[in-house]
C-alpha cells in the first residue's frame, strides 16, 4: 500500500511539474522556466541526502566545510574578486567524493547568501558551486586528477565556466532576441572576472593542495568517515 | 516610521502566508509584461520597503540595481531589431520604438524581481525560511542551522588567527598581492586544522546527548490566528482571481510587431483590482499598524 501511495505521489508530483513547464514553454515565460529546472537539477541531491543514513560527524562534516567555503572570503577582502570558496569545495569534493562535494557548495551558497542577501542568483549559485564539487568529486579517481596539472585545468575551466553559467539568468529572461552578439558582449564584460576566477583557483591548487589535502585525508581515516565499514567508532546511525 | 526588526504588522503574520505572497508577487512581476502592472508592483515594492524598515535597505542597492535595469533597456534596442516602427538607423542597423519599449519592460520587470528580494529579505528572516524548510528537509535546515552557527565562530577564529599574524609581523598592509595571497591561504590553513577536528567533536558530544532518537522538535512555533486565515482568504479569492484572468489573456500586453494601444476592458479593470488588493496587502497590514501608533500617541 505504501508503495502504491508513494508513485501515486511521485507521479502526480512529475505530471505537475511537466504541465507548469510545458505552460512556461510555450508562453515563452523562460525566466520562470529556467528556474523550475535549476530546482529540478538541485533538489535530487537533497533529497538524497535527507534519506541516506548518515552518522552525526558526517552532517557536522559537511556543515563545517560549508562554512570554511563561505567565509573564506574574509582573509582575502583586500584582494578583489580573489576568494578561494571553489577551491574549498573542490578540495572537500577530492577527499569526501561527489555527494559531498555537491552538497558543500550548495550549502556554502546559501549561507554566505544568508548573510549578504538573497536574490534570483540564489539557485543559480548553488547549483555552480555544487556542480564544481559534484564533477571534482566524480572525477576524482581518474589518473588526471591526481596530478597537479589535470586539477589546474579543472579548476580554470570550471573559473570560466562559473561566470558562464551565472551569466544565463538574466540573459534567458531579460532580452527578447538571444543572438551571438547578446551572448558575446556579455561574455566579454565579465572576462575579467571569470579569468580572475581561473587564475585564483590555478593559484590555490598549484600552492595549497597538497597541504589541503593532507588535513583532509587525516580527518577522514582518523573518524572513519562515510565510509563505515573502516569506521572506529560503531555507533547507531542518526535516521 | 518602522524598525527593521518589527514583528507586528505583515511580519508578524504566518511564515507561510509571507512566502505566498512573495511567491505570487515574484511570479507576477516575471510574467505579467504590461506596464500598468509593472508600475504598480513597483510602487508597491517600494512603499513596502519604506514601511518595513523607513528606506534603509533600498537606499544601500538602489543605485546598482537602477545601473542594472538602464544597462539592460539601453542594450536591448541595440542588439534587437523587431518590430515595425523604425525610429532612427545606427551602424546602418535600424532601432525601433518597440524593441525600446521591450527593453524598458523588462529592465522594470528586473528591477521588480530585485527589490522583491530586498523585501523579501526583510521579511522571511533566515529563522522563518529555516522553519518553513523543517518539515520538508529536516535535515537539510539542520546542516544550514549549524553552517549558520559556525560562520560567525570561524570570523571570530579569523580575526583572532590575522591577530596574531599582524603581531608577528607577517601580514603588512602594503605587501605585494602574491605575499597577501600566502599568508591568507596561512589564515585559513590554522582555521582549518582548528575548527574541522574540533566540528567532529561536536558531533560526538551531540550523539551522547541522544541527537538522532525521535522526531525533532522546532524552537520557533507559528500558529494560524484569526487574523492569519482572513489574510489567507483574501490572498485565495484575489490569487485565483489573478491567475484564472492571466490564463484567458486579460492582462496580455504585445510589444511585438507593434506597440499595442490602450485597451481598456470591463475584464481587465477587475484583474488589475484584484492584483491591486493583493499587492495592498501587506501595506494595509503596516499602514493600520503605523495610524494605530499614531492614534495611541495622539490621544496621550
Amino acid at each position: 500500500m505504501g508503495k502504491i501511495k508513494r508513485l501515486i505521489y511521485t507521479g502526480s508530483l512529475i505530471a505537475v511539474i511537466l504541465l507548469l513547464a510545458a505552460v512556461f514553454w510555450f508562453e515563452e515565460y523562460y525566466l520562470p522556466l529556467s528556474f523550475l529546472i535549476i530546482g529540478l537539477a538541485i533538489v535530487p541531491f537533497f533529497i538524497r541526502f535527507e534519506r541516506k543514513k548518515l552518522r552525526a560527524e558526517e552532517i557536522l562534516l559537511v556543515a563545517m566545510l560549508g562554512a570554511i567555503a563561505a567565509v573564506s572570503r574574509v582573509p582575502f577582502a583586500p584582494l578583489p574578486s580573489v576568494q578561494p570558496t571553489s577551491f574549498v569545495i573542490i578540495m572537500a569534493a577530492l577527499a569526501f567524493g561527489a555527494e559531498t562535494g555537491f552538497l558543500v557548495g550548495s550549502i556554502a551558497a546559501v549561507v554566505s547568501n544568508i548573510f549578504l542577501g538573497q536574490g534570483p542568483w540564489t539557485p543559480w549559485q548553488m547549483f555552480c558551486w555544487g556542480m564544481i564539487g559534484f564533477t571534482a568529486g566524480l572525477l576524482k579517481d581518474t589518473f588526471w586528477m591526481k596530478r597537479m596539472w589535470g586539477r589546474n585545468i579543472f579548476g580554470f575551466l570550471w573559473g570560466f565556466l562559473f561566470g558562464w553559467i551565472m551569466n544565463l539568468w538574466f540573459l534567458i529572461g531579460f532580452y527578447d532576441q538571444l543572438s551571438w552578439p547578446v551572448f558575446a558582449s556579455a561574455y566579454i564584460a565579465s572576462f575579467y572576472f571569470d579569468l580572475a576566477h581561473a587564475l585564483s583557483n590555478v593559484f590555490f591548487l598549484t600552492l595549497f593542495s597538497g597541504v589541503w589535502m593532507r588535513i583532509l585525508i587525516r580527518v577522514k581515516s582518523k573518524y572513519g568517515l562515510l565510509n563505515p565499514e573502516d569506521s572506529p567508532i560503531k555507533s547507531p546511525q542518526s535516521p | 516610521m518602522g524598525r527593521a526588526d518589527m514583528v507586528y504588522g505583515f511580519s508578524g503574520l504566518h511564515p507561510r502566508l509571507c512566502l505566498l505572497y512573495f511567491i505570487v508577487l515574484l511570479a507576477a512581476c516575471m510574467m505579467f509584461q504590461h506596464p500598468v502592472y509593472l508600475l504598480a508592483s513597483l510602487l508597491c515594492i517600494i512603499v513596502l520597503l519604506f514601511s518595513l524598515d523607513g528606506g534603509r535597505a533600498l537606499k544601500k542597492v538602489i543605485k546598482g540595481y537602477l545601473l542594472i535595469a538602464l544597462i539592460i533597456s539601453i542594450s536591448n534596442p541595440l542588439f534587437s531589431s523587431r518590430g515595425a516602427t523604425i525610429l532612427f538607423y545606427m551602424m546602418d542597423r535600424p532601432v525601433t520604438l518597440e524593441a525600446i519599449a521591450y527593453g524598458a519592460i523588462f529592465a522594470l520587470s528586473l528591477l521588480n524581481i530585485l527589490l522583491a528580494f530586498v523585501a523579501f529579505n526583510l521579511v522571511v528572516t533566515p529563522d522563518k525560511l529555516l522553519y518553513l524548510l523543517t518539515p520538508y528537509a529536516p535535515r537539510t535546515a539542520f546542516v544550514i542551522t549549524v553552517t549558520l552557527r559556525f560562520v560567525p565562530l570561524l570570523t571570530r577564529r579569523l580575526q583572532q588567527i590575522m591577530t596574531i599574524q599582524k603581531v608577528m609581523g607577517y601580514l603588512q598592509p602594503g605587501g605585494s598581492k602574491k605575499h597577501l595571497m600566502r599568508e591568507g591561504m596561512e589564515t585559513m590553513h590554522t582555521l582549518v586544522g582548528w575548527s574541522l577536528e574540533e566540528a567532529l567533536q561536536t558531533a560526538g558530544s551531540m550523539r551522547a546527548r541522544g541527537y538522532g532518537i525521535g522526531r525533532r522538535s522546532s524552537g520557533t512555533a507559528y500558529r494560524m490566528d484569526r487574523r492569519d486565515r482572513l489574510v489567507l482568504w483574501i490572498m485565495t479569492v484575489t490569487g485565483l482571481n489573478i491567475v484564472i484572468g492571466a490564463l484567458f489573456g486579460v492582462n496580455h500586453y504585445e510589444v511585438y510587431p507593434r506597440l499595442q494601444g490602450w485597451q481598456w476592458s470591463v475584464q481587465l479593470a477587475i484583474h488589475l483590482l484584484s492584483y491591486a488588493v493583493f499587492l495592498a496587502i501587506p501595506l494595509a497590514m503596516n499602514g493600520k499598524e503605523w495610524l494605530h501608533w499614531r492614534f495611541i500617541k495622539s490621544n496621550m
